[in-house]
């Protein structure tokens, strides 16, 4: 069975292989913001906090990236990746206008096999194509300590869960 | 196989551009308010499509403030501003800048599709995976009247040409 989202209680499909605790982060490559290609490799030995979300022109996505930003701020060897289908020009002129400094933002551009290969793609509905909302956090060899799939994509993460894990 | 520059640096163009006298491939693409549309949702107007990598770019963004101001002089006309960018980010930007005359498309749920098919998918470089600059104007029957891919990706279309062909 596919795992599910919903956008204002219509449900949607989410490709089904989101992976469990303990199991490592599968290999991606993905766009920073000077558009270069960037792995998994780049962040090797950091601990990760991964935030998947559907667009940052939309109210919910932006204010989770501010809030993570401020909660990452005191969270020792840890990469705070923004992960979305948004262009890297569309994510410097947020940045532009916003005063944030811990995380980083990778882009989808050059194609969607990450978000497949992390369990985050929405399938169904008018959204298909782009990542649900999820937070992933994992340790400093990459094993999965923490998996919040939203199931409601206008409500925000369990941030405090998810910082909770790094600091267990 | 066609090649344009960005900043003077090649940058390798997938699929085939149209010429004039060919006839439009179907898409699907995203409006605003995420439907998929197809050229039949514009049946029987003729079309300006404004093909560019992102609305978030100074050079993308003058030439849909542009052809938005220049739409209205051609009569039974409608201009389709197409880049791979999110909707929420295309309206963003039509609203803030309030433009009326353009309708913006995205081609998020599958950029190389209608990239290869309309022969402007960028394969190489720091825009790979995103659609060239170009502009495609077609009559009331998809036939295509005019085509440019711009050379140089920095640089503007050519407004005039395309907007010749409609008068």
């Amino acid at each position: 069975m596919p795992n599910a989202t919903a956008l204002l209680d219509d449900p949607i499909l989410v490709e089904d292989n989101l992976p469990g605790l303990g199991q490592a982060l599968p290999y991606f490559q993905l766009v920073n913001q000077a558009l270069e290609d960037v792995s998994i490799e780049a962040f090797s030995g950091q601990r990760k906090i991964l935030h998947f979300f559907p667009g940052i022109d939309t109210a919910t996505s932006a204010n989770s990236v501010r809030i993570l930003d401020k909660l990452a701020a005191s969270l020792p060897n840890t990469a705070l990746l923004h992960i979305s289908a948004d262009l890297p020009f569309t994510m410097a002129r947020f940045y532009a206008t916003e005063n944030l400094t811990n995380g980083i933002h990778l882009s989808t551009m050059r194609g969607r096999d990450m978000l497949k290969n992390y369990g985050v793609l929405m399938m169904t509905s008018k959204l298909a194509g782009l990542p649900a909302r999820v937070l992933m956090v994992a340790d400093e060899n990459d094993r999965v300590l923490h998996v919040e799939l939203v199931k409601e994509l206008t409500n925000e993460p369990d941030y405090e869960a998810a910082i909770e894990a790094l600091q267990g | 196989m066609a090649s344009v520059t960005l900043k003077g640096n090649p940058v390798a163009v997938g699929g085939k551009f149209l010429a004039t006298g060919d006839t439009a491939p179907a898409f699907q693409l995203a409006d605003a308010k995420r439907n998929l549309v197809g050229l039949d949702a514009y049946a029987g107007k003729r079309k300006i499509l404004n093909i560019f990598p992102s609305i978030d770019t100074p050079t993308c963004a003058t030439s849909v403030r542009t052809f938005n101001k220049e739409a209205s002089s051609a009569s039974n006309s409608v201009v389709l501003c197409i880049s791979a960018d999110l909707p929420f980010a295309q309206s963003r930007f039509c609203g803030a800048e309030g433009l009326e005359n353009v309708v913006t498309l995205s081609t998020f749920r599958d950029t190389a599709k209608f990239a290869t098919d309309y022969g402007v998918f960028i394969t190489d470089s720091s825009l790979a995976g995103l659609t060239a600059r170009a502009v495609v104007v077609l009559d009331e029957n998809n036939k295509v009247l005019h085509s440019e891919l711009v050379g140089e990706i920095a640089d503007e279309p050519n407004y005039a040409a395309a907007l010749a062909v409609l008068k």
